[in-house]
């Protein structure tokens, strides 16, 4: 016997299309391997199949289709009647139901926190929300049952995990967001049209037009939901994003163009920074601290020159020392 | 044939497209069941459910890339779905006489076509439907490739093995492959 390469190494040439015909010179014993193979190749042409003739099933087919319109039929007719049924019994429930609603009167609530302040408040059902400055939210006065449903502007954080039996809908910029139980953070930014979300306990789920179906967010997630990109969810968020419900601030090895974006997020100040000191890693940790005190962290460990102007500062600095 | 157009008329229920794409795709795709299944009433079974289905979800249908591919596909998965499957192919090719035959006998085209029949059922599946693609309805490798959506390596790795296999159950006809060079 010879070895399998010879034989992979023949196979190739023939089903590559590299047939030896009129070859003189080939290898003989490759030539010999090579008959065999041509031989159960063109032997192969020969099997003959049965005759399959396209217009008899044409006909056939025909007559399947047909069958199968005959029975969707037949069985639209039993839905319909079905259908009907349920879609009165719906009906008359909906108008019931309605009418029991509008005793308790469909007034909303709406609560907006003003630039500068915070607010931490509890809904009827005792659970608990924080705004951040320059949000609000609405929600029904009989907020119970299938009113649990709640719209937001701007930024505000959920402690929805005190919820029993009805979800609660949160709407923020078009998106839906469906909660049973969970702990997390809504942030919507009406001009650029786009929402992030932290989830912190739980999960959630959300969904907007853009997106087909709905989507879970789990623990720890970061979901971003855009007009021009449906939904990105990235798993794992900084503890920073939460700064202005906790007040903790924690930097760990960041470099300081991170820090100042925080700063500047936090704070609602504007801070650039210049030179290659944006490269440099800073660490350190912050409860309820105010901008200056952190500022002055950096001045002593980097030594960069600080400027304060138009209500902008500047960090200026060409090395880490 | 401009297939893309095809597919579109066949989706606003063009009843006369559907009847093209019929005439032209369906002998092929009964010779490729019947590879599959070995019964020609099955194979025609399959092949016009599988146009009954394309027609009844003409509407939400998108054919991503190739339509060959596409009807390939579809009436490989359903065949190797059918319940008489695996019944036939235990009836029809459970004979073992392929490797009986003394070595010496003359060739006889009738009996080794035979003996190649029963070695093709003997190959496993996926190396059997390429196998045929390449050689009975004689398409490239880069054909049956896009047919069947699966890679080109594949496609040669699995006929290599054919080949292999093949050579090996006929292995009694070496002489007569020997001959013109002894």
């Amino acid at each position: 016997m010879k070895n399998n390469n010879i034989y992979n190494k023949i196979i190739g040439r023939l089903i590559s299309g590299d047939l030896p015909e009129g070859e003189e010179n080939g290898n003989p014993e490759e030539m010999e391997v090579m008959d065999q193979y041509q031989t159960i190749i063109e032997q192969s042409k020969n099997i003959t199949f049965p005759e399959f003739s396209a217009e008899k099933g044409l006909i056939k087919t025909e007559y399947k289709l047909q069958k199968l319109n005959h029975n969707n039929k037949d069985f639209k007719l039993a839905f319909l009647k079905i259908a009907a049924v349920i879609v009165l019994g719906v009906f008359i429930a909906y108008l019931i139901l309605q009418q029991l609603a509008d005793r308790s009167s469909n007034q909303f609530i709406e609560i907006y926190v003003k630039k500068g302040e915070k607010l931490n408040m509890k809904l009827p059902d005792g659970n608990a929300v924080w705004l951040n400055s320059c949000s609000s939210i609405k929600y029904p006065s009989n907020f119970n049952g299938f009113n649990k449903r709640i719209e937001v502007t701007g930024e505000a954080y959920f402690d929805l995990r005190n919820n029993t039996n009805y979800p609660v809908v949160i709407c923020a910029n078009n998106n839906i967001i469906n909660c049973s139980s969970a702990a997390f953070n809504i942030k919507s930014d009406s001009s650029a049209s786009n929402t992030v979300i932290l989830v912190e306990k739980g999960w959630i789920t959300v969904s907007n037009p853009e997106i087909v179906k709905d989507y879970e967010i789990k623990e720890g997630e970061k979901a971003t939901l855009a007009t021009y990109f449906p939904l990105a969810v990235e798993p794992g968020y900084s503890q920073n994003e939460l700064a202005w419900r906790t007040g903790k601030i924690i930097f760990d090895n960041t470099p300081l163009q991170t820090v100042a974006s925080t700063l500047s997020e936090y704070y609602d100040v504007n801070i650039q920074i210049e030179g290659e000191i944006r490269y440099c890693q800073f660490s350190s940790q912050y409860v309820n601290i105010d901008c200056k005190t952190i500022l002055n962290d950096i001045q002593l460990q980097f030594k960069p020159s600080i400027i304060e102007k138009n209500n902008q500062i500047v960090i200026k600095g060409a090395d880490c020392n | 044939m401009d297939k893309h157009l095809l597919i579109e008329r066949i989706k606003q229920s063009d009843k006369s497209a559907f009847n093209e794409l019929f005439i032209h795709y369906y002998s092929r795709l009964c010779r490729f069941a019947y590879v599959i299944l070995h019964c020609e009433h099955t194979a025609e079974e399959v092949v016009q459910d599988t146009f009954v289905k394309l027609w009844e979800k003409r509407k939400s249908i998108s054919i991503l890339g190739n339509l060959d591919s596409y009807l390939f596909v579809s009436v490989r998965n359903a065949s190797l779905n059918s319940v008489k499957y695996a019944s036939n192919r235990k009836n029809n090719f459970a004979s073992d006489e392929l490797m009986k035959e003394p070595e010496s006998e003359p060739f006889n085209q009738e009996v080794f076509l035979k003996r190649l029949h029963i070695a093709l059922e003997k190959l496993p599946e996926q190396c059997r439907i390429i196998y045929f693609l390449k050689n009975m309805e004689g398409l490239t490798q880069d054909e049956i490739a896009q047919y069947l959506n699966l890679s080109p390596k594949t496609i040669e790795n699995q006929l290599k093995i054919a080949m292999l296999k093949l050579r090996e159950m006929l292995y009694q006809y070496k002489h007569t492959f020997y001959n013109g060079y002894e």
